[in-house]
Parts: structure tokens; C-alpha cells; sequence
């Protein structure tokens, strides 16, 4: 699928894509035929009601698992059968997770847990895993909490030092998955805002949530529901981007 | 009501899961049956007190045991009559000595049959508390030296040996030739002290000496009753007192007795009074320890089982808490689950033990069929004992794994769990159990392996070690003289020479025949017996005599070598002339010579055996012959260094003797049986045997010992294994989500699986130090009276730690590779 107007190779590109679950012989069709194209800059938000398949879509956008069937293109590239070792890569190097749940490693200081996903690649000195590291925590401005614990920061500060994690490689796409959905409204607003600032800078970002206000702060609202793409509409305009 | 629904829930979960069951059911019961089967052996063996009708403990009483010597020696029969006139704390004492027998049949003529004999003091059966089922039992006036002759028999001898003739009492037979009337039968399995099939008054000159006395002869064993409430620690307390008395103003030459070390006679529970006992008492020990070590191992892994399924079942578990549980019942809701399965194992337990018992029986008999030397409470059961045992076993099981699960449940920040589904502080500290666990099974895993390794590559090395003797082709047998027809006499010239003439006798006779091609006559043949002396070499004397160096004295026929496929090196073999010589002279063997004369001038230089109380004369060395070694070789008292003397020159009634044959076995036998019958009818040979089997005897216990030791380590090994796993397992379990965490980060698979092995690794570092050194300790404390070849600990120290950290690596990597084999995506699910 080609941008019409911009000419443009989009970024992701899901084609008829199914997912199904076999759990104790039961079959759930998780995903059903989806066909769906995020572009570079776009802020976009997917939303529906509680099991309709945003957390497994968001999964199969991320790498984390493998379709059923169907077409994944990363970058114009069909990613769907990549093994194991390449999938991870391209996780660690083009793709920023934000969690529910944090998923902060408890053993490990925000500094450290920021840094995680930078070891993972060769081509990183020391010195520069810490200049990133320096420079995300700043943009979440939690500098001051290098040195700290996970379980020593508020749930906003933990969300916040997440982000950082997502943006310290600087990835193609962050993905979160309900990022304040256990958050209390001051903080769910303090991320939010982080979100927003990230996407006036320049980044893609694919959210999921069924927060309508939330949503609403986005420029693309995906609606699913029981498996399938119900509604995909573009709320504000983006320059250059006509549907 | 509340009770019922738990039983249920945890009955239902166990259910459901019948791997997990049927596995820790399976560890539990082989932990607890084999506690119950060790503590029911080493109980019959070794520590419960041998008490028989009196109720209370029976004790021997008797001179120092000899480590050197290998054996327990008899003590001053006039000073053990002291002991029993002074006390105050003994019930009754008796006095005996163990030997053997021949007894003939009612008839005369009737051919003579070897019997275990205790020539006993009269009261023996007093001190049992047992008197016969038929006739009487000895009085005082048996001692006399004008009294009728009387044996008392067994039950068994009775009904075999005098096929349960009617009119046994009142019967005469000849024991040892002299015309005996047989005045008692005792019941069945009574066999006390512990072996004996007959038993025969002593004479009064050596039951009751009215002097000190420094021969052999008047060195006689004790058996005693304690009082009723006395504790044997009181008994040896008043004994130092004792003693100390009456070894005030003793004869010069008998001075040595106030100053032995450890005291010149000790009394010690009457189980221990046996050489098989004592030569590997610390092998029981050890048994006792690894044992406790696998149990301890048992505790652990069902309770890092359980463990593991809490952690599966936290939320749970957390869910349950939020909603008001008290913990009281939660704590007894995870009890169930322990319950069930300790019941059941329990149960499985009893089982495994009774099998083992019943082969242990049955290995008894094996190892003691050729001597008939098995103590009559070397029969195992499942008494009432073990099973309180068991029980209390079981429940203390229950507690201990029932606790750690609930412990994890009460522990930590719950709430984390609901809340956000991170493990917080709780899967910290649950993950720091974890590794402590794994240290603690890789350390004793480690511990029991090598050490039951160690030990049975000793014990094999053993067996197929070279003894230096040739043992193909050869029979052995005991071979003994009545002394009714063969009096000793103070050794006079005339009783020796009559004595001699019989074994010269019978070694021409058998060398005639065409299938025997050597006869050899020993005191102990090369490979058997154990135990040295101090020798001192002339000009060379140590100041004290037990810093000479030490060797074995043999006792050996002229012409012996050829018959047990040893040779003479140097010098010349003994002959005629060695018996007219003044003094005696003497052959040794090749590395006695070399150790003690590195010159190579053996030959011609003077040794004699040096001891506390009496230096024998001088003895020349004519002759050096090839080694061979007296004693199992992994025993700490066998002899490397033998100096052999001539048999003629004193009278022996009793020899081994090694009949080299060709043709059939059992042919070499009867032609070996008939010409013993055409020199003297009333000479009986028994242990008849191949050399092979006489070498192996003494072993077939350490080797049944060793046995026990193998199953232990595998199943150490299997508990390990399967505990590893369960750790590795849990801790993947828990770590799950940060797992999948790093996964969606970029981690990729072999980094993941690396982080885990890396873990493996540091616990492997520790647990394997731990381990090793607590091996190495309790190695140190085997080798006190046993030798371990270098082989062996090759084996052990280096073998065992591969094995185990192979083990532990496959144990953490099957788990591992099991989570990366999932989508990461899954481990995020799971909150
Ligand atoms: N790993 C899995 N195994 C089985 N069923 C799954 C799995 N992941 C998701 N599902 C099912 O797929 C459906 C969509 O789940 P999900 O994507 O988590 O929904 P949500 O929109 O709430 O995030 C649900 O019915 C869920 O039960
Ligand atoms: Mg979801």
C-alpha cells in the first residue's frame, strides 16, 4: 500500500493479517484480516472494548509474535518470516515498548534499565550507551533518579523512566500498550504529555488504550473490535496527508 | 466444613497435575525409606544395646583394641575378677574366651565336626539372663579340675548335628577327642556371646588365677550386665577408679598395664565388640551422615516443589489474601498439599525399607555362609522403633515443607502482585532463596557423590588388586587338630613333634597325587588377616618400641613358596638346618628389605619383635622372598611388610593351608579330604574354599557396605538432578515476565539463555567449594582406617564436579530453552 499523496514507503504494513490462540482446544480468532499501514510521524491510537485484540495486534506490530497468516513489511521489507535472532534485533534497533505494567527490571537501576536494550547492540561504546541514556532521562526529566530503584520511584516516574527505555535507541516506532492504564489522572496526564512532546519532535507513535480522551489527543484513531479494524479515521489533519 | 472444601482444593490441585505428584510422592518416599532402612541397620548394628532377657545394656569389657592388630585382645583374667569382686554398678560378669571346636557323634568313631565354641565361665547364661530348654546350664563346680568334662550345645548343633536325638542329655561325646557329657540345649538362635554353637566351662586355673600373669592364655574377655540405671559412662567412670587402684604396684615387666594409653582395659557396649564393627565403624558413620545429608535434600526438594507451585499460583494466592483469608488457614491450606504427599511417600517408604531389610538379610547369610560367623543380632527388621521413627519423620517432613510455601505466600509485597503484576521486593527475596537452595543441593549432591564414588572405586580396586600371589588353581581350607589327641604341653619338644610330624604328613602325602602339584601350610595366607608388629632392627633401636617400624608375622611350612605362586629372591629358603640352629631365623619379604635395609644388606642382619611388656630373641634373616600383602589392601592395618617364621618350631593346631591342583576343583577337594582321612580320621578341615573366595570373604562386607553407598549417591543424584531442575525451573518461573521483558527489548535467545547460565555458574562456584570441602573432611575422617588408592580420588575430585556441573548446566538449560522456545509475547501476558 503506497501513500497516495506523498509517494511515500509506509513504515509498517500489515496485509490480511489472522491471528489465532489454541489454547485447551479451544480456538479464539484473535485477529481476523487486517490491513493496516502506519507512516513515519504519525501518532495514532487503537482503541475497543477489553479482548477485542489491540494488545495481540500491537504484539504482532512489535515482533513479539508471529501471524497466523498474512503479510508483515517493515520498511518495505516482508518481516514475517525473519528468525528468532533477527526479529530480536530489529526490536532492539527500530521498534520502543511502553508497557501497562512498566515491566521495569527490579534489580536493576533506572540508569541500568535504560541502558538494558543499548547493550544488547555491538556497534555501542560505553561512553556512548551513557550519553543516551543521559539524554532520555532528561527528556523524561528524571536525571536525578540515575541512581534510583524501580520500586523506589511513583508509578508516573517508573511509566516515565519506560519511556525513556522505548526512546533511549532511538526506534523507528514506539509502541505502548495502554500506557496509563495504571496510572492514576495526574500522572496518566504527565505521560500523555510526554507522548505528545515525543510526536511534536518527530517520532511514530502507536498507542493503545480505550481512554476516548486520550485517544482524541492522537491524530488516527484505529477502532477494533472483535478481531477486526471497524473504523480507522484520521482526526486531525496532517499536513500533506490526505485519506 | 472450611477443612473439607481445603482437602478438596488441595487433593483437586494434586490431581491435577499427576507428574508433579507422582514425582515428589517418589522423592519423599525414597528420602524417608531410606532413613528408615539405615536407621533400623545401623540401630540393630551398631547402637541399640544388646540387652537380651535382662533388660538392661550388655557390655564387654576387655583389653585395648588393637588398631595395628586389627583385632580386640583379652585382658588379665586376674584383673577382670577384681573389676567384678569391686563394683557396684555391675549386675553380673562373666568370663570368655572364642574359639573353635571339633565335636564328635554320640558314637565313637563318628567323624568330627567344627563348631564355634565359647569356653565360658560358669554363670555365662546368669549374665544372658537365658537358661537351656533341655538340662541344666553350668555351676561353679564345672571349673574344677577333677570334673566330669560337660558341654552345653545349641538348639541348632542338637537338631542337626545330633539329629534331635531323644536321650541327648546325659549323652557322651568327644569334643576335641576327649570323651564330653553333654548337659544342656540351649534355645533356638541363642548364640550368646555372639557366634557360638557349643559352649565349654574354662578350667579354674584360668577362670579365677589367683596371681598376676603375663602369658596369653590367661587373657580372657568379659561380658557384663549393668545394674538396673546405670548408665555405661557411670560403669567406665568407676572402672578408671578401678584401675587406677589396682594397677598401683605391679611387677616390673607387667608396669606397662597403669600407663597403656587409653587405659589397659576399657568397657564399651557389647555391639562394638566385633572386628567387622570396628574396622568400619567410620564407614557407618559416614553412612549415617550421608543419609541425614539426603534426607535434608529431600526436605528441600519437595519443598522447592511446593514452592514452585505457589509461585505459579501467586496471584492467586495474593487474590485470596485481598479478599480477608486468615492466615492461619492459608498457612493450612498449603499444609494439605504437604500432607498428602509426606502421607503417601510415607507410606511408599515403609515398603522401600522392608525391601531393603529383606536384602540385607539375605546378604548377611551370603557373606557369612563359608565362617558361620554372623552375630545373632545381625538380623534386621522394621520394629516398633522405626516405625515411631517414621512417623515422627514424616510429620517433622510435613512441617518443613509445608512451611517454606506458606512462608513464600505470607512473605513480601503482595499487593505488587495484584497490582501491577511485577514481583517487587518478593521476587527478590524469593529469588534469593532460590540460589541458596541451589547451593545448598549442588553441595550436597556433591558431598555424597564423591564420597560414595570415592568408596566404591576403593572397594573395587581392592578387589582386583594384586595380592602377590597366584590364586588360580589353588584351594584353601582350615585345617585342625584335636587337641585331646594333639595336646600342646607347653609347647614340649614331644607335643611339637607329633604335631609337625601330622602337617609334614599330609603335605608328602598330597604332593604324591597326581592332581596336586604344592601344599602349603600359613597361619594366615598372603591376602587374609591383617594387623602388624613393631620390629626392632639390631643397632637400630627407636627409643620408644612402638616408633620401630612395623611388620607381619608370618608362620610358614618349609617348601611353602611354589604352592601360593611366591618365590625367593635372595638368600636361601628354610630347611633342616633351620631346625637344629640356636635361635631363631627368619625370611622377609623384598620391600620389607628394601624399606628397611636401602643398602641391600638384608641378608645376615637381626630383627626382633619389639613390644611394651617383652622383646622376643633376636632372629637372623636368611632369606628374602617376594612381596605379598596380608590384608585387604584398602585397610589402613594391612601389612605390606611381612617377615616370615618356620612353622616347626612351635606346636600349631591350627593352620590355612593353600593346595595347588590341576584337573577339577572338587576332585582337588576330595583327594584333599581323603588323605587328611588316611593320617588321622579325627582332623577336620573346614572353610573349604577357592583362594579367590577366601581373598574376596573379608570384603563382601565393605562391598555390601559400598552397595548402600551407591544407591545412596544415585539416588542423591536423582534427588539432585530432579531439585536443580525444579530451582532453575521455579526462578525461570518467576523471572518470566522480566525474561520476556528483555526479550522485547532486544535480548536475543542465546543471551538470554547465557544470563541464566551465568547464575548457574556462581551457584556451581559455591555449592561445588562447599561441597568439595565438606568431602574432603569427611574423606579425612574414612581414611583413618581405610586407604584410598590415588585412582579413586582422581575419580572423585575431578569426575564428580564435571558430572555435576554437566548436570547443573543441562538442569538450567532445559527450562531456559523451553521459555525462548515461546513468542515473547506470551511472557508479557501473564501479569
Ligand atoms: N496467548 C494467548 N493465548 C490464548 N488466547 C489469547 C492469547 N493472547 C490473547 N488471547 C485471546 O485473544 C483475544 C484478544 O486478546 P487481547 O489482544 O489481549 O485483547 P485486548 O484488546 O484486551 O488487549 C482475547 O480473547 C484473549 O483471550
Ligand atoms: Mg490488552
Amino acid at each position: 500500500m503506497k501513500d497516495v499523496s506523498n509517494n511515500k514507503t509506509a513504515l509498517v504494513e500489515l496485509k490480511d493479517l489472522n491471528k489465532m490462540f489454541f489454547t485447551d482446544e479451544v480456538e479464539t480468532n484473535a485477529l481476523s484480516n487486517i490491513n493496516l499501514a502506519i507512516y513515519e510521524g504519525e501518532y495514532l491510537s487503537i482503541t475497543g472494548p477489553s479482548g477485542c485484540g489491540k494488545s495481540t495486534l500491537l504484539s504482532l506490530l512489535g515482533l513479539l509474535d508471529t501471524p497466523t497468516s498474512g503479510l508483515y513489511k517493515l520498511a518495505g521489507h516482508n518481516a514475517s518470516n525473519i528468525n528468532q535472532d533477527e526479529r530480536a534485533r530489529i526490536r532492539n534497533k527500530e521498534i520502543g515498548f511502553i508497557f501497562q505494567s512498566f515491566n521495569l527490571i527490579s534489580d536493576l537501576t533506572v540508569a541500568e534499565n535504560i541502558e538494558l536494550p543499548l547493550t544488547y547492540r555491538t556497534d555501542l561504546t560505553k561512553n556512548q550507551r551513557q550519553d543516551m541514556v543521559l539524554s532520555s532521562l532528561e527528556k523524561v526529566d528524571l536525571a536525578h533518579r540515575a541512581n534510583h530503584y524501580p520500586s523506589q520511584l511513583s508509578g508516573g516516574q517508573q511509566q516515565r523512566v519506560a519511556v525513556a527505555r522505548a526512546i533511549g535507541g532511538k526506534p523507528a516506532i514506539i509502541l505502548a500498550d495502554e500506557p496509563t492504564g495504571n496510572l492514576d489522572s495526574k500522572n496518566a496526564e504527565s505521560v500523555m504529555a510526554l507522548l505528545d512532546e515525543l510526536h511534536q519532535d518527530g517520532a511514530t507513535i502507536c498507542m493503545v488504550t480505550h481512554d476516548p480522551v486520550f485517544a482524541a489527543r492522537t491524530q488516527r484513531i484505529i477502532e477494533v473490535f472483535d478481531g477486526r479494524v471497524v473504523s480507522d479515521e484520521r482526526i486531525t489533519e496532517m499536513p500533506a496527508i490526505a485519506v | 466444613m472450611t477443612f473439607w472444601i481445603d482437602i478438596k482444593y488441595a487433593a483437586r490441585l494434586l490431581l491435577k497435575n499427576p507428574v508433579f505428584t507422582a514425582t515428589s510422592v517418589l522423592i519423599v518416599a525414597i528420602g524417608l525409606g531410606l532413613t528408615l532402612y539405615t536407621y533400623s541397620l545401623l540401630n540393630q548394628l551398631i547402637f541399640k544395646p544388646l540387652t537380651l532377657n535382662g533388660g538392661t545394656p550388655i557390655i564387654a569389657i576387655e583389653g585395648q583394641f588393637r588398631s595395628n592388630a586389627g583385632v580386640g585382645t583379652g585382658a588379665d583374667a586376674y584383673h577382670l575378677n577384681q573389676i567384678s569382686a569391686e563394683t557396684e554398678l555391675l549386675h553380673s560378669m562373666s568370663l570368655y574366651i572364642t574359639g573353635t571346636t571339633l565335636i564328635g557323634g554320640l558314637d565313637i568313631g563318628a567323624a568330627n565336626k567344627k563348631f564355634n565354641a565359647s569356653f565360658s565361665q560358669w554363670n555365662i547364661f546368669e549374665v544372658a539372663g537365658v537358661q537351656p530348654i533341655l538340662g541344666r546350664g553350668f555351676n561353679p563346680q564345672d571349673h574344677d579340675p577333677g570334673a566330669e568334662k560337660v558341654v552345653v550345645i545349641s538348639n541348632d548343633v542338637w537338631q542337626n548335628h545330633f539329629s534331635g536325638n531323644k536321650d541327648i542329655i546325659g549323652a557322651t561325646t568327644r569334643v576335641d577327642t576327649v570323651p564330653t557329657r553333654i548337659i544342656g540345649v540351649m534355645p533356638d538362635g541363642f548364640a550368646f556371646p555372639a557366634v557360638a554353637q557349643i559352649w565349654v566351662p574354662l578350667s579354674a586355673e584360668r577362670v579365677s588365677p589367683t596371681q598376676l600373669n603375663d602369658d596369653f592364655e590367661y587373657r580372657l574377655l568379659a561380658v557384663a550386665r549393668l545394674k538396673q540405671d546405670v548408665s555405661l559412662p557411670q560403669f567406665q567412670q568407676e572402672l578408671k577408679v578401678i584401675l587406677q587402684r589396682n594397677l598401683l604396684d605391679l611387677p616390673q615387666e607387667m608396669a606397662w598395664r597403669a600407663s597403656s594409653p587409653g587405659g589397659y582395659i576399657r568397657a564399651f557396649p557389647f555391639k562394638l565388640n566385633n572386628d567387622a564393627i570396628t574396622v568400619h565403624y567410620s564407614m557407618f558413620i559416614a553412612m549415617m551422615i550421608v543419609v541425614m545429608l539426603i534426607l535434608l535434600l529431600t526436605c528441600i526438594n519437595i519443598g522447592n516443589l511446593l514452592l514452585a507451585r505457589v509461585n505459579e499460583r501467586i496471584k492467586e494466592v495474593a487474590i485470596r489474601i485481598a479478599l480477608g483469608i486468615p492466615r492461619k488457614r492459608l498457612v493450612l491450606q498449603m499444609l494439605w498439599e504437604s500432607i498428602f504427599i509426606c502421607c503417601l511417600g510415607g507410606f511408599l517408604a515403609f515398603f522401600f525399607a522392608k525391601w531393603g531389610v529383606h536384602i540385607t538379610n539375605s546378604v548377611f547369610d551370603q557373606i557369612f555362609a563359608i565362617n558361620g560367623e554372623k552375630p545373632f543380632w545381625w538380623q534386621i527388621s522394621l520394629d516398633m522403633n522405626a516405625i515411631m521413627v517414621l512417623l515422627v519423620a514424616i510429620v517433622l517432613m510435613i512441617l518443613v515443607t509445608g512451611f517454606i510455601p506458606a512462608w513464600r505466600a505470607l512473605s513480601g509485597d503482595l499487593n505488587g502482585v495484584l497490582r501491577d503484576g511485577t514481583r517487587g521486593a518478593l521476587g527478590k527475596k524469593a529469588g534469593r532463596a532460590n540460589k541458596i537452595l541451589v547451593i545448598a543441593e549442588i553441595a550436597l549432591s556433591c558431598v555424597v557423590l564423591m564420597v560414595a564414588t570415592i568408596l566404591l572405586s576403593t572397594s573395587y580396586s581392592a578387589q582386583r588388586a594384586d595380592y602377590g600371589v597366584n590364586t588360580q588353581n589353588r584351594i584353601t581350607a582350615t585345617v585342625r587338630l584335636p587337641s585331646g589327641t594333639y595336646p600342646w604341653n607347653d609347647g614340649a619338644p614331644e607335643a611339637r613333634k607329633k604335631i609337625n610330624s601330622f602337617w609334614y604328613q599330609l603335605k608328602d602325602e598330597l604332593e604324591q597325587q597326581p592332581n596336586i602339584h604344592g601344599v602349603a601350610f600359613f597361619n594366615l595366607l598372603p591376602g587374609t588377616g591383617n594387623g602388624t608388629v613393631h620390629c626392632e632392627i639390631e643397632g637400630k633401636a627407636a627409643e620408644l618400641y612402638n616408633e620401630n617400624p612395623s611388620c607381619n608375622h608370618g608362620i610358614v611350612t618349609r617348601d611353602a613358596w611354589s604352592a601360593v605362586g611366591m618365590k625367593m629372591i635372595a638368600g636361601r629358603e628354610f630347611d633342616l638346618r633351620d631346625m637344629v640352629s640356636e635361635g631363631e631365623n627368619i625370611i622377609i619379604n623384598e620391600s620389607m628389605a628394601k624399606h628397611y635395609f636401602p643398602n641391600g644388606d638384608a641378608l645376615g642382619q637381626r630383627i626382633r619383635h619389639a613390644s611394651a611388656n617383652f622383646n622376643r630373641d633376636w632372629q637372623t634373616i636368611i632369606g628374602i622372598v617376594s612381596d605379598s600383602i596380608h590384608g585387604s589392601v584398602m585397610q589402613t592395618t594391612s601389612a605390606q611388610y611381612t617377615a616370615y617364621l618356620l612353622m616347626d618350631w612351635d606346636p600349631w593346631f591350627r593352620l590355612v593351608t593353600a593346595v595347588h591342583y590341576s584337573g577339577p576343583q572338587s576332585l582337588a577337594e576330595s583327594t584333599f579330604l581323603e588323605a587328611i582321612n588316611n593320617i588321622d580320621a579325627d582332623v577336620t578341615a573346614y572353610h573349604i574354599q577357592s583362594y579367590d573366595n577366601l581373598i574376596k570373604q573379608p570384603m563382601m562386607l565393605v562391598n555390601a557396605i559400598n552397595t548402600i553407598f551407591l544407591w545412596c549417591g544415585l539416588i542423591a543424584l536423582f534427588l539432585a538432578a530432579s531439585g536443580i531442575y525444579a530451582v532453575a525451573a521455579n526462578s525461570i518461573t518467576l523471572r518470566k515476565q522480566e525474561i520476556a521483558t528483555r526479550r522485547a527489548l532486544g535480548s536475543r535467545n542465546n543471551q538470554v539463555i547465557k544470563l541464566f547460565l551465568k547464575q548457574a555458574g556462581m551457584q556451581l562456584l559455591f555449592g561445588l567449594a562447599l561441597g568439595i570441602s565438606l568431602s574432603l573432611w569427611l574423606i579425612s575422617q574414612i581414611t583413618q582406617s581405610m586407604i584410598i588408592d590415588s585412582n579413586s580420588y582422581l575419580i572423585g575430585l575431578i569426575g564428580i564436579p564435571i558430572f555435576i556441573i554437566m548436570m547443573v548446566l543441562i538442569a538450567t538449560y532445559l527450562p531456559a530453552s523451553k521459555v525462548i522456545k515461546k513468542e515473547p509475547s506470551e511472557g508479557l501476558r501473564e501479569g
